[in-house]
């Protein structure tokens, strides 16, 4: 397993943003669902080795990421769109998913190739030399997720991914996130449950900063027939998970 | 975004390089990268343009020497013009990661925060260095293509060089430490005000010394417009300049790595052990300077001063003149034409006489702030020790100034004085002419006094000038004769011979004249 955490809390001062959560997956695509708040940018956060956890256990790529050695190797294998992209507008494309690939010490010969290769997979390639300044939101984006993926890593945590992507983006995204999901974890956090339903194999619904729900999308499709409001199906599991968690 | 773009991807490649690999080739592209978008390469224009303004121009006026056309740069000038872009562009840089919000990002890569942070830092500093010495180097070929006499002072361009990388250093520090919008320009003002104190404050005591930048009118120890020529250019404070900033420039790499939120445990003790090796550099070059001593040579530090450095450099004096030969330094070989014709009208009237100097040597500049030229005579037979101060930056001032009542006068650049010989017999023969003629006649008694008056009239010189000249600070001056004495009188009538004469009844009396045997009525 890709991912093993036990029992898992992250409090901010008195607030549990991140509360007891079990989570287990392997390689494949894995949603992470839920309301503004409930806990999902913390808990891919402490999964990207940004902030530690409170208490509770978590091995990644299966090696516990407390240790230092570890967590160098755990991020040498792994790629992290955080919601909010930072990034220097001064660099182009290529130079800005080339930093990347030589900060997660890609071995150099290597380099120049694989960025190429991340630039073409998001669809930048004719925007290559562009600045980043010169972008526009979605193809910033889509610059996060080149250098996410220049790795080529084992563990990828995309936190909002297709927020400011057209939709015919989105759908080509869902569509590398499924090539993706065939040799590495994948785990996306999104309020687009359609995403989910189109790219994840598993999917989890947070609340409160507790997982409500964990299955597959079509289990969740089943607890929303006769209940919950929403067009789509999975929208009425989403809303009928949400109200029980609620209740 | 395709996966149909995807490439065949077969076993999964290595993604641990070996760590040569990594310390060469990615250590060479992440540091291409950053000089390539590096925000200091859009501060070197305005770095080059105050260079331009304020180094380059001042010091080609000059008078082509080595010694005087560096004289600017030594004094610290283009540290003073590139240090406030530097310090600005740095901090600048350094914060911008969290200033754009990619800290995140960043912090979970697995190379070392240090690392990148020391990349990122080694562009600006690379950029201000290039820029740095690309201008130096202008300055250098410049002189050198205009075949300056004497040869280039390599210390201060290192310390320069040095201080600029501490500089660039702090101030990248910091804009980590404070990644503030405000941060940079408020590091780039506060930088400009610190130089700016430290030149006032460079009287404020030995450790003043370590500053770069001086100024002429406060430092214990200016820059000397002769450094190199007569003795070897002496690099103790050289040496001590660059342990302090070598050592500020470590201790602040040092807290980089210290305050990285990524590094292990081993990676922050060595950032530790970093920072305790710079300070105690920094700390070594302060605790050095408070042993110097200011001399004549320039700066001794006791504890790095190599004895050999004492030895003067042998050199073939250049000679001419007619009546009395003037030799100065092969250095300041185009000046000898004016010097000579400047010193004629008193070395054409003493030649000859019983106990007359032989010969006019010059020697090094004995102090620190030396006045325009001072003449001693000493040895048997008699030579005029002369030191000129030939080359030093600015107007020259002439005059009575400070020790006498009337204000100074501007009166031209240093090129300009000792190519006129004119100016320089207003300002260069009066000290000379002192102490000659003091040392042939003597001013104790009125015949003395009267003949000694005679002379100098005769040579041309105005006596209110002797007041600032004379070798005895104006002891001469007041024991010649006032307006409306005898001796006055006497010495007009002695001014009025001859050339001929005058000589003819020195060579017959001086001898008499200088032990007191020839009273006032005696005298033609």
């Amino acid at each position: 397993m890709n991912i093993e955490i036990t029992d898992l809390t992250r409090r901010f001062g008195r607030t549990r943003a991140v509360d007891c959560v079990d989570l287990t997956t392997g390689t494949g695509v894995f949603g992470l669902l839920g309301p503004n708040g409930a806990g999902k940018t913390s808990l891919l956060r402490m999964l990207a080795t940004v902030i530690r956890p409170s208490s509770g256990s978590m091995r990644l790529l299966e090696q516990d990421p407390a240790g230092h050695g570890p967590r160098r190797e755990i991020r040498r294998k792994l790629g992290y769109l955080p919601q909010n992209l930072g990034y220097y507008p001064g660099f182009t494309v290529v130079e800005f998913v080339e930093y990347f690939a030589l900060l997660k010490e890609m071995p150099p010969r290597q380099v120049p190739r694989a960025v190429a290769a991340a630039v073409e997979r998001v669809g930048l390639g004719d925007k290559a030399k562009a600045k980043l300044r010169t972008l526009s939101g979605g193809m910033l984006r889509r610059a996060g997720i080149a250098q996410a993926i220049v790795n080529e890593p084992e563990l990828l945590l995309f936190d909002e991914p297709t927020a400011g992507l057209d939709p015919e983006q989105r759908v080509e995204f869902r569509s590398l996130v499924r090539e993706l999901g065939q040799r590495s974890t994948v785990v996306v956090s999104t309020h687009l449950v359609e995403d989910v339903g189109a790219a994840c194999a598993e999917v989890a619904l947070m609340h409160q900063g507790r997982i409500a729900f964990q299955g597959t999308p079509d289990e969740l499709v089943a607890r929303g027939a006769g209940h919950g409001t929403g067009d789509a199906p999975l929208e009425r599991g989403y809303s009928a998970v949400l109200a029980a968690a609620r209740a | 975004m395709s996966a149909g773009t995807v490439p065949a991807r077969g076993a999964r490649r290595p993604l641990s390089p070996r760590v040569p690999e990594v310390f060469t080739l990615s250590a060479v592209r992440l540091l291409r990268l950053e000089l390539r978008r590096c925000t200091m390469m859009w501060m070197v224009p305005l770095a080059l343009l105050a260079f331009w303004l304020d180094t380059y121009r001042g010091s080609m006026a000059l008078p082509p020497l080595w010694s005087s056309r560096t004289l600017i740069l030594r004094r610290g000038a283009a540290l003073d013009d590139f240090a406030p872009f530097v310090v600005g562009a740095a901090a600048w840089v350094g914060g911008r990661d969290r200033r754009r919000g990619i800290g995140e990002q960043v912090d979970i890569t697995p190379l070392p925060r240090w690392a990148g942070r020391l990349a990122t830092w080694a562009a600006t500093a690379g950029w201000a260095l290039g820029a740095y010495l690309a201008c130096v180097g202008f300055l250098y070929g410049a002189i050198a293509w205009q075949g300056a006499a004497g040869r280039p002072l390599w210390w201060p361009v290192v310390v320069g060089a040095v201080a600029l990388a501490a500089f660039s250093a702090l101030g990248f520090a910091a804009g980590v430490l404070i990644p503030s919008r405000f941060t940079a320009p408020l590091a780039a003002i506060v930088t400009a005000l610190v130089l700016r104190q430290t030149l006032r404050s460079g009287s404020g005591g030995r450790y003043a010394l370590l500053s770069p930048v001086t100024s002429p009118a406060y430092s214990q120890a200016p820059p000397r417009a002769d450094a190199g020529v007569f003795h070897p250019y002496l690099p103790d404070l050289s040496l001590t300049q660059l342990l302090f900033f070598g050592g500020l420039t470590v201790a602040a790499l040092g807290v980089l790595g210290v305050q990285a939120v990524c590094g292990g445990p081993l990676a922050r003790r060595l950032a530790a052990a970093v920072v305790a090796v710079g300070l105690a550099s920094s700390a070594t070059g302060t605790a050095l300077v408070g042993t110097a001593r200011v001399e004549a040579n320039g700066v001794v530090v006791p504890a790095l001063h190599d004895a050999a450095d004492d030895r003067p450099l042998a050199y073939t004096p250049v000679c001419g003149g007619s009546a009395i030969r003037v030799c100065l330094n092969p250095v300041y070989r185009a000046y000898l034409p004016t010097v000579s014709a400047a010193l004629d009208p008193l070395l054409r009237e003493v030649a000859g006489l019983p106990g007359a100097p032989v010969r006019v040597d010059q020697v090094a500049l004995s102090g620190q702030h030396a006045p325009l030229a001072t003449a001693t005579v000493s040895g048997t037979p008699p030579v005029v020790r002369l030191a000129l101060d030939i080359g030093y930056d600015g107007a020259v001032w002439i005059g009575p100034g400070p020790s006498g009542k009337a204000p100074r006068d501007r009166c031209c650049t240093s090129q300009q004085m000792w190519t006129s010989v004119p100016r320089l017999a207003a300002e260069v023969l009066p000290p000379v002419a002192g102490v000659v003629v003091d040392h042939l006649v003597g001013h104790t008694d009125p015949a003395q006094q009267a003949v000694s008056d005679g002379l100098l009239r005769a040579v041309g010189i105005p006596l209110g000038t002797l007041a600032v000249y004379s070798r005895t600070d104006g002891t001469l001056a007041a024991l010649l004769p006032r307006p409306g004495t005898p001796a006055y009188a006497a010495g007009g009538r002695f001014a009025a011979l001859s050339a001929a004469d005058r000589h003819a009844w020195l060579t017959a009396h001086l001898a008499g004249l200088r032990d007191g045997s020839v009273a006032l009525e005696q005298l033609p």
